[in-house]
């Protein structure tokens, strides 16, 4: 059984510990918040003892460090930090290595295994930090209140695979065997016939209501300017009026089934290769979409018939900028 | 009820090409509804132009009442004005309006106007001399003070010329860098103001143009003795609705097309910090 | 009289009656929403944040996608514009939990004071809102902290307070008066007292987040410069989601939709204080470019420049904000740091 209070207080000697011999200038790590058992990325710096005290990991840490890097990329360029991730944020920060978007020599990383995540509204609010929070294989307790993994909310870490990363430094163990990568969401829907498939992926792009939060969560969506903007983020007072004219609009902002697909499409298409399948946009998503099903059409493409594995080492080429003498699709092909 | 969504559609009667075709040219069109302006307007109030397929923007009105026509000074920035660069003379075209407060040009009957003017901003500044020169028995005493970049990019050219002339007005012009020819002052707005120094006795000035512009006028203007409430500006922001519904041109509680955009410095002082032009 | 005590089949009857739309909530958290009523479906018999849909009822009466006018263009430069119809069926929003149903207070001042924004007011004035005392307060409700309570009836035409297998109805303003007429008819009143004791029942529980309403908006006009809005949205990822969901937030945007070269329309769709670009002008000046700056708007509109404006708070405490925000900011907690009280 894991214990995640003592867990939470080996991280905080780790956190403090790299600040005081100052390793790093900030750590971006999850403390606790108003909502309990809920957490939130956080950045700390030395001397903020107060923020220091309520460095935690949980199961409940379900948001992204590397979301949070990605969103203040620009106020903490140049400086050195340590980031604490879980295996899915390392995966998605091995993809930002991979692409240049970070460099790994600003950075300390601190891993936390992880068993799986657990939505904190299923949980009830603990009254008082000494509740305990523990996981054992089967699932997530917190005080009396207990929930198998399965019925926790995260579908995606059922299927994570990912475990034995490399960061520079380890909290915690393993707890519980990591799950299979096999989607069964895509078997049943590879099986509809075409005609309701396209019925299904019609209401489930009906119901967006374009509020980018699946985009702005992700952790490796970080184009600077977005396709489907309409060219207004990367305007600089020298932008020559020909040109903001002319910025392509892929999706315009009419909410109908053909412009949201454009956008959810175009997103999945751009993660090709870059999904690590943390599952934040789908748990993000205020009206409930199952994007996953979606996306993993393409993460399926990707591990099936490319055979490459997202975000595993930050020395691997990132997927599309990469070239396999295997590549099935080149077989034959008459040049 | 009135569906304020819904343009009138009107005429373009004229156009004068301002500065020449490029990146930022300038065309004054002059708009008619039946050899009528389409609506009446106050100094200083804006309409909606639309460009149908591309969008709407905010324009100021560039003449001073008169019943007979509108006309908006439109300098080639985005979609939409790229749009309407293409307009001819005849076409149609499409506004609602007029929106925003006005410059209180009747409390200002007996004193001196001064206006002081950067690039494109001489433009909502042009109702409100337009109308001094209209009735300047009404007025102290009217000082433009308008700079461009060079003297291609200087708009209303003939028009302050003639006020020169006939002397109707004490025009001081400037461009930035010298120019072959140029016999007026060279250097910023503000340098120019400062060396005519005004004086702040009996009259109010007002100012338009880039944020930097109007920062450092704003301080030329302190220095010079005028008080916050002699001093008037009209502000730029992000407008789509126009009539105070959309939510994005506030200031604090103040929507810019409703009670602005024309405010007095010492008005903009009390709004929250946001109202003051960035540094 | 201005209330009386019908049984809840009663209620079903006379709604049934009328022919009007009738919307409900329906399943609560991400999936829910506000739908029609199946003929013959049952009213939901109470209400509170365990039936509170994350999508509020706004939408209703301010889609997020409406057609503001058509148009068609000539080869010779001529312009056609049609109007658009900015109608609706007739309508009955039921059981609205009270944070829900005091948006309609917000909405209508800031849409329909003097200009009134025509895609709203044409379907506002078709619309009916009968209310329904709040039975189980979630983690995340603060209605008592801005002015509502689980028993107000802010923003009611009617209001229903569940008694058993009864409900007593109190009438607050004339516009559903067609269906009060109906369930009066041989109904018995309901006096002062009664109504006090049933509304009794639907207390306010002592809720997760407190602040002083009165103090507020001084407060937060000294908080203006303060260093706590950077930290206060250092993660936020400025996704629209604590506005798009908020049952009061109601900036839009206005857009051209082409069809071809001659012919398209413009539209409304809901826009958001969190995105960069909302305030960006066609010249790269953008006076809320920072992410702090963004969030501080956010709260103060809801603070400090409707109350100014309008003499409430943009805020009903409905919780959705802080419960949906993928990235735990809460509008409370920032609002007691910055309104100074515990
Ligand atoms: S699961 Fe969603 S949020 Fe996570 S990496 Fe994939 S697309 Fe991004
Ligand atoms: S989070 Fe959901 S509603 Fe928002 S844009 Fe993404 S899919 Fe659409
Ligand atoms: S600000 Fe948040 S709590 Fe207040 S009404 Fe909006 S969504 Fe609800
Ligand atoms: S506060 Fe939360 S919900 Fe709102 S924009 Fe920021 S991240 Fe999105
Ligand atoms: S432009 Fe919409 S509120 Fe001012």
């Amino acid at each position: 059984m894991r214990d995640y209070r003592s867990e939470s207080a080996r991280l905080r000697e780790i956190v403090s510990g790299l600040l005081e011999r100052g390793e790093v200038e900030l750590v971006v790590a999850w403390t606790e918040g108003e909502d309990r058992p809920r957490t939130r990325e956080t950045l700390i710096g030395k001397g903020r003892e107060d923020l220091l005290r309520k460095v935690v990991w949980s199961p409940f840490c379900t948001t992204s460090t590397v979301t949070f890097l990605k969103k203040n990329k620009a106020a903490l360029a140049g400086k050195r930090l340590g980031v604490v991730v879980k295996d899915c944020d390392l995966q998605a920060l091995n993809v930002l290595l991979q692409e240049h978007f970070l460099k790994r020599e600003d950075l300390v990383i601190i891993g936390v295994r992880c068993d799986g995540l657990a939505e904190a509204d299923l949980f009830p609010r603990p009254e008082g930090a000494e509740v305990p929070i523990t996981s054992d294989g089967g699932g997530v307790t917190v005080g009396k209140q207990r929930r198998a993994w399965e019925d926790s909310g995260f579908t995606t870490c059922l299927t994570c695979s990912y475990e034995d990363m490399k960061p520079d430094h380890v909290v915690g163990e393993y707890g519980r065997k990591k799950g299979k990568p096999e989607w069964g969401h895509l078997a049943r829907l590879q099986a509809l016939e075409p005609g309701k498939r396209r019925e299904h992926y019609a209401a489930l792009f009906e119901s967006c209501i374009r509020c980018y939060a699946c985009r702005e969560v992700c952790p490796v969506c970080a184009c600077v300017e977005c396709a489907i903007d309409p060219g207004e983020r990367a305007i600089t007072p020298r932008t020559a009026p020909s040109v903001k004219a002319c910025a392509p609009v892929w999706a315009c902002r009419e909410r109908s089934v053909s412009e949201n697909a454009v956008y959810l499409l175009t997103r999945t298409m751009h993660m090709a290769g870059r999904c690590v399948r943390c599952g934040w946009c789908e748990r993000a998503c205020p009206v409930g979409l199952p994007l996953m099903e979606i996306l993993d059409l393409s993460n399926d493409a990707v591990r099936r018939v490319y055979r490459y594995e997202v975000g595993r080492d930050p020395a691997d080429p990132p997927f599309l900028a990469s070239y396999a003498e295997t590549d099935p699709d080149d077989k034959g092909a008459g040049h | 009820m009135k569906d304020e969504y819904i343009p009138v559609v009107t005429e373009v009667a004229d156009i004068r090409t301002e500065t020449p075709p490029g990146d930022r040219m300038i065309r004054t069109l002059r708009v008619q509804k039946e050899g009528k302006a389409p609506f009446a307007h106050l100094p200083g109030q804006c309409a909606m132009i639309s460009a149908f397929g591309r969008g709407e923007a905010m324009i100021s009105i560039a003449c001073p009442p008169n019943g007979e026509y509108l006309e908006f000074s439109i300098l080639l920035q985005g979609a939409v004005t790229t749009d309407l660069q293409y307009l001819e003379k005849g076409e149609k075209i499409a506004l609602r309006g007029p929106y925003g407060n006005s410059f209180p040009v009747d409390e200002w009957k007996g004193r001196r106007v001064i206006v002081v003017g950067g690039g494109i901003g001489i433009a909502p500044l042009r109702s409100v001399y337009g109308h001094v020169v209209r009735h300047p028995a009404d007025y102290a005493g009217l000082d433009i003070f308008y700079g461009a970049r060079d003297s291609q990019s200087i708009i209303y050219k003939q028009e302050l010329f003639d006020l020169l002339e006939k002397r109707k007005a004490n025009v001081h012009l400037s461009i930035d860098r010298p120019e072959p020819g140029w016999n007026h002052f060279v250097g910023f707005v503000a340098a120019n103001l400062t060396r005519a120094a005004p004086s702040p006795q009996n009259a109010v000035a007002i100012t338009c143009g880039p944020p930097i512009h109007i920062t450092v006028t704003l301080d030329v203007l302190k220095k010079l003795g005028f008080s916050e409430d002699q001093v008037y500006t009209t502000l730029e922001r992000k407008m789509k609705c126009g009539f105070g519904k959309c939510g994005r041109c506030n200031i604090g509680e103040v929507y810019t097309c409703v009670k602005g955009p024309v405010f007095s410095l010492a008005r903009l002082r009390r709004l929250l910090p946001e109202g003051l032009p960035d540094k | 009289m201005s209330a009386i005590r019908v049984p809840a089949s009663r209620m079903e009857k006379a709604l049934a009656e009328t022919g009007w739309r009738v919307m409900v909530p329906s399943g609560a958290g991400r999936k829910g929403g506000y739908v029609e009523l199946r003929a013959g479906g049952r009213l939901p018999r109470e209400c509170g944040d365990h039936t509170k849909p994350s999508t509020p009822p706004k939408g209703l009466v301010f889609p997020n996608n409406e057609e503001l006018l058509s148009y068609v263009l000539g080869v010779k430069g001529e312009i056609e514009v049609g109007p658009a119809s900015h109608t609706m069926a007739r309508t009955v929003l039921y059981g609205t939990p009270p944070c829900d149903t005091a948006s309609f207070r917000a909405l209508d001042s800031a849409l329909l004071k003097d200009m009134a924004e025509p895609g709203y007011a044409g379907k506002r004035g078709l619309l009916g809102v009968i209310g329904m005392a709040c039975s189980r307060a979630g983690r995340w409700c603060f209605c008592t902290s801005v002015g509502l309570s689980p028993r107000s009836n802010i923003g009611a035409d009617l209001m229903v307070y569940p008694d058993g297998d009864d409900l007593l109805v109190e009438r607050v303003s004339d516009r559903l008066d067609g269906l009060w007429k109906r369930l009066e008819a041989g109904a018995a009143g309901a006096d002062e007292k009664a109504l006090r004791a049933v509304e009794g029942k639907f207390v306010p529980r002592v809720l997760n987040f407190v602040f002083e309403a009165e103090k507020l908006a001084d407060a937060l006009e000294k908080a203006f410069g303060s260093p706590y809005w950077k930290e206060f949205s250092e993660r936020c990822v400025s996704c629209g989601i604590c506005t798009f969901l908020c049952p009061t937030c109601h900036c839009f945007d206005i857009t051209d939709v082409a069809k071809d070269e001659l012919s398209g329309k413009r539209l409304r769709t809901w826009d958001t204080c969190q995105f960069p670009e909302f305030t960006g002008e066609t010249s790269a000046h953008n006076p809320r470019k920072e992410r702090w700056a963004r969030q501080r708007q956010r709260v103060l509109h809801k603070f400090l420049y409707h109350p100014r404006n309008h003499g409430h708070m943009m805020c009903t405490g409905c919780g959705r904000c802080i419960r949906y925000c993928p990235v735990d900011i809460n509008i409370a907690e920032g609002v007691m740091r910055l309104g100074g009280s515990k």
